[in-house]
């Protein structure tokens, strides 16, 4: 009898449930202790008919700004009077504002964004967020990370795609993060997915003066990883261990034949970028990358912090565009934006922000249509000081998961959502 | 499953410090459990004056301040290797442990705060009131702590111009968690906390009476011309509390997942004791739950608890300002950077240690400990020579005890004896040891807790 993956889960090996993801090794050394062949569901998949296989190929990059990014200082609506009001400080100046459209422009540090724009390759979602917004950063980023509102959900939203898509499953860099902490938005219920900072480092170093065969060690640490008998914590460790081994190489492999003539800037979310390209050009697999710059929690002196932060987001993704472009990828790859909230219309005493509500979400790519989605924010009807939401996140998800990735979003997000239509024609 | 009393010792001393060699676990072990744990508990009584001359030598080898333009910041290489030096040679394992607890709760980052003297002058606040037996007294003092102040932005918080940064936090954070006040609750605290702030030139602490809204305000109920100890009152009569700090403590000793009738258990040792932070600990080490097989190896160490661990089990005890600053150049590709948390709420712990990035560098950082070109005062070969031990069976079975107390499977021991072989000679045997260290560290019975 050979044992599913879904049996496992069945089982009640779903570790997830116990606050960890659960070891893929042991659906692994399940297919062993079964002689192997791999099983596969008949029906199971998520592809819908011709169009979804159209759309296999398709890759994500998600980048998360982490702690709440201004969306009125980085979309400004420079038409509107209430804005310059309520920022007397932090505004920036309206002949600096790089302007889009006749009432919204981007904040002066994001001339590559501009760019992206001007050359139809950036949709801009305006005034996304969900119902009753949490101002907590934690309980506020759960949510857009696991797309669940309204219960605690231990599975994120690519983690779930994750586990609903079998095609090439047994791929351990199906998805990649780059950063030291996997973000809950790629736990699975089945599969562990790499976080990787740099290559060099992704890998198991011996010491080959002592012992004249290195491979005895590389040898004894799988077995030591399979003689995991302390419980679900250490087979967790086990887990991420192996999966790393068999990763390294490929990953090694790929870094050393990528050239390129893009400078990227000497920074660790650029640094990310850039060997996100790398494994893009390697074509090993991998659909889903997810990268995340944080400390956009401007509570104070917000003018200097947010310029540099939203320099580095531009200067770092534009390049990356720059090099899709020259490798001949840029219409096979969608990046998008997302924060954990916006913040405050008014600033506060201390020429920052508060914790706030809705913000724009960015979608760059090839095969982008690009524009502005949807209406300028409105600052003078608030909610508590907040602005009202358009556009409901899961929205943007479900579309992204239909239109881009080529699944069914009913699988994935709970409850039906309204369609954007955001890609070119030619993907369907 | 019956454990040794080794293998609880070790347990206890993993969970409430930071491992140990063979001779330190014989000590606890001759104090019986729960003697080791009143060792442990009342460390008031340990003297550790030999650390503490360790810490006044760093000083007085090493610049004061890194910053030239700014020498009041003081030196944050520094500031981060004298705190892992206590960890490696503290005599008062859980005094440090529960400083390090207390860093990921009232969590605050240099990155922000900038200055390595107010982080420093944080740190010493937490390990003075380690194990404090009044959470509320102690929470008024982290009220006016400039670290504090300044990462949270309190000190910009006015009058007419509120910040909620603070007020936020020490309610979803640090004492109530969240679902337990409302969004008004939050502005109203903010304004009772206005003109809390810090002096620029000194680093101190200040009120500032014309900055504060003394107009009335409603808190969680109570209204009142309310200043910010008025809520920190208001706050610690809430019976969320209790169990919001009981179950954070649990998590961190015992298990992940305590069930809401264990934390109620617990909450109330707390609520009798008067908010003794002391009392509430020493009752966790000595309850069933952190003997039980739920608890034991449940957790997965924290790349502090596997650094320290792995270099005091080495008995690698230094004040070298480069070693030192190398561990915590390595902990913080683990994913923990002395004074630098991830963020206010603290490190996440768990699960999220652990990804093929993190591994490998734990991996790779136990091979540099025992690498010969290291400068450091590590070698296997000498501390299994010293030990009596000169068989390939011999020194396995040494280092399974010391590392892991012998509690591995059968087969772990065998493929570890398999990798070990025969000794041709010397510069056999040598290297032979060192990789026999690297892949017990490296293993994932080494990496939980």
């Amino acid at each position: 009898m050979s044992i599913t993956r879904r049996d496992l889960v069945k089982n009640g090996l779903s570790i997830a449930a116990l606050g960890l993801v659960a070891p893929s090794f042991l659906v692994k050394s399940a297919y062993a202790v079964s002689g192997g062949g791999r099983h596969r569901e008949s029906g199971a998949g998520l592809l819908t008919g011709g169009q979804g296989d159209a759309l296999k190929k398709n890759i994500l990059v998600v980048v998360q700004l982490s702690g709440g990014n201004d969306g009125l200082g980085t979309v400004v609506p420079y038409t509107d009077p209430t804005y310059f009001s309520s920022r007397p400080t932090i505004a920036p100046k309206p002949d600096e504002i790089l302007k889009l459209t006749g009432s919204v422009g981007l904040h002066p540090a994001m001339k590559g964004f501009k760019g992206l724009y001007d050359n139809g390759h950036m949709a801009i979602m305006q005034g996304v967020g969900y119902p009753n917004p949490n101002r907590s950063h934690f309980r506020s980023m759960e949510i857009w990370q696991t797309a669940r509102p309204d219960v605690k959900e231990p599975t994120g939203w690519l983690g779930r795609y994750l586990d609903d898509d079998d095609d090439d499953e047994e791929n351990t860099l199906r998805a990649i993060n780059i950063g030291n902490f996997v973000p809950r938005t790629l736990w699975t219920e089945t599969t562990l997915v790499p976080s990787i900072t740099n290559v060099e480092s992704y890998q198991f170093r011996t010491d080959g003066r002592f012992l004249g065969d290195p491979s005895a060690q590389i040898d004894t640490i799988h077995h030591l990883c399979e003689h995991a008998e302390h419980g679900p914590a250490e087979e967790y460790v086990s887990a991420a261990a192996i999966d790393a081994f068999a990763s390294s190489d490929l990953l090694k492999t790929a870094v050393g034949r990528y050239q390129t003539s893009v400078q990227y800037g000497n920074n660790p979310f650029a640094e990310g970028l850039k060997l996100i390209a790398q494994v893009i050009a390697a074509d090993l697999g991998t659909r889903i990358f997810y990268i995340s710059l944080g400390g956009f929690d401007t509570h104070s002196t917000q003018a200097a912090r947010h310029g540099e932060l939203l320099t580095m987001l531009d200067e770092g993704v534009s390049t990356f565009y720059n090099d899709l472009e020259k490798m001949g990828k840029a219409d096979q790859v969608a990046m998008m934006s997302f924060s954990e909230f916006g913040r405050r219309v008014h600033e506060n005493g201390s020429a920052g922000t508060d914790h706030g509500t809705s913000l724009p979400m960015f979608l760059i790519g090839g095969n982008i249509k690009g524009g502005i989605y949807g209406n300028n924010p409105d600052l003078t009807t608030l909610d508590q000081g907040d602005l009202r939401m358009q556009t409901d996140f899961r929205s943007v998800y479900a579309s992204v998961i239909r239109h881009w990735l080529g699944a069914d979003p009913s699988k994935v997000l709970d409850g039906s959502f309204s369609d954007i239509q955001f890609t070119l024609a030619k993907t369907g | 499953m019956a454990r040794t009393e080794k293998q609880m010792i070790a347990h206890l001393l993993r969970r409430a410090g930071f491992g140990g060699n063979n001779s330190d676990l014989e000590a606890y072990r001759a104090l019986g459990f729960e003697g080791a744990v009143d060792r442990l508990v009342n460390y008031g009584a340990v003297d550790d004056g030999a650390t503490e001359r360790g810490v006044a030598e760093m000083r007085k080898q090493n610049p004061a301040s890194a910053n030239e333009k700014r020498p009041e910041y003081g030196n944050p290489g520094l500031e981060i290797a004298i705190w892992l030096y206590r960890m490696l040679s503290t005599r008062r394992p859980l005094q440090e442990k529960m400083t390090l607890f207390l860093h990921g709760h009232f969590t605050s980052s240099i990155e922000d705060v900038k200055n390595a003297n107010l982080m420093y002058g944080q740190n010493a606040l937490y390990r003075q009131n380690a194990l404090t037996t009044d959470f509320k007294a102690f929470t008024k003092q982290v009220a006016r702590d400039p670290a504090m102040l300044i990462y949270l932005n309190n000190n910009t918080n006015r009058k007419g111009s509120p910040n909620e940064n603070w007020a936020r936090e020490l309610m979803e954070l640090f004492t109530l968690g969240i679902g337990n006040y409302t969004e008004n609750d939050v502005k109203e605290s903010a304004r009772a906390f206005t003109g809390w702030t810090v002096v620029r030139d000194t680093g101190q602490f200040v009120f500032r009476q014309a900055q504060h809204d003394s107009d009335p305000k409603t808190f969680l109920g109570v209204t009142g011309n309310l200043n910010g100890d008025d809520v920190v009152d208001i706050i610690f009569n809430q019976p969320a509390h209790t169990k919001f700090m009981a179950r954070k403590l649990l998590r961190f000793f015992v298990y992940d997942n305590p069930d809401d009738a264990t934390v109620a258990r617990f909450a109330d040792i707390y609520a009798r004791s008067g908010l003794s932070i002391k009392e509430l600990v020493r009752q966790i080490l000595l309850s069933p739950e952190f003997r039980s097989d739920q608890a034991y190896y449940s957790l997965i160490k924290s790349p502090a608890e596997f650094t320290v661990s792995a270099l005091r089990a080495l008995s690698l005890n230094t004040t070298n300002l480069k070693t030192l600053i190398g561990a915590s150049q390595a902990m913080a590709l683990m994913g923990q950077q002395l004074y630098a948390p991830p963020n206010v709420g603290g490190w996440p712990g768990m699960s999220t240690w652990i990804n093929g990035s993190t591994y490998y560098t734990r991996a790779n950082f136990a091979q540099s400990i025992v690498s010969i070109d290291n400068d450091s005062t590590v070698d296997p070969v000498e501390i299994a020579q010293a030990a009596g031990k000169s068989t390939p069976q011999e020194v396995v079975d040494y280092f399974l005890d010391t590392l892991v107390q012998s509690d591995t499977p059968a087969n772990y021991r065998s493929d570890l004896l398999k990798f070990v072989g025969n000794f041709s000679n010397a510069k056999d045997a040598d290297g032979k040891i060192r990789g026999l260290v690297h892949l017990i560290m490296s293993s994932p019975a080494y990496q939980v807790n």
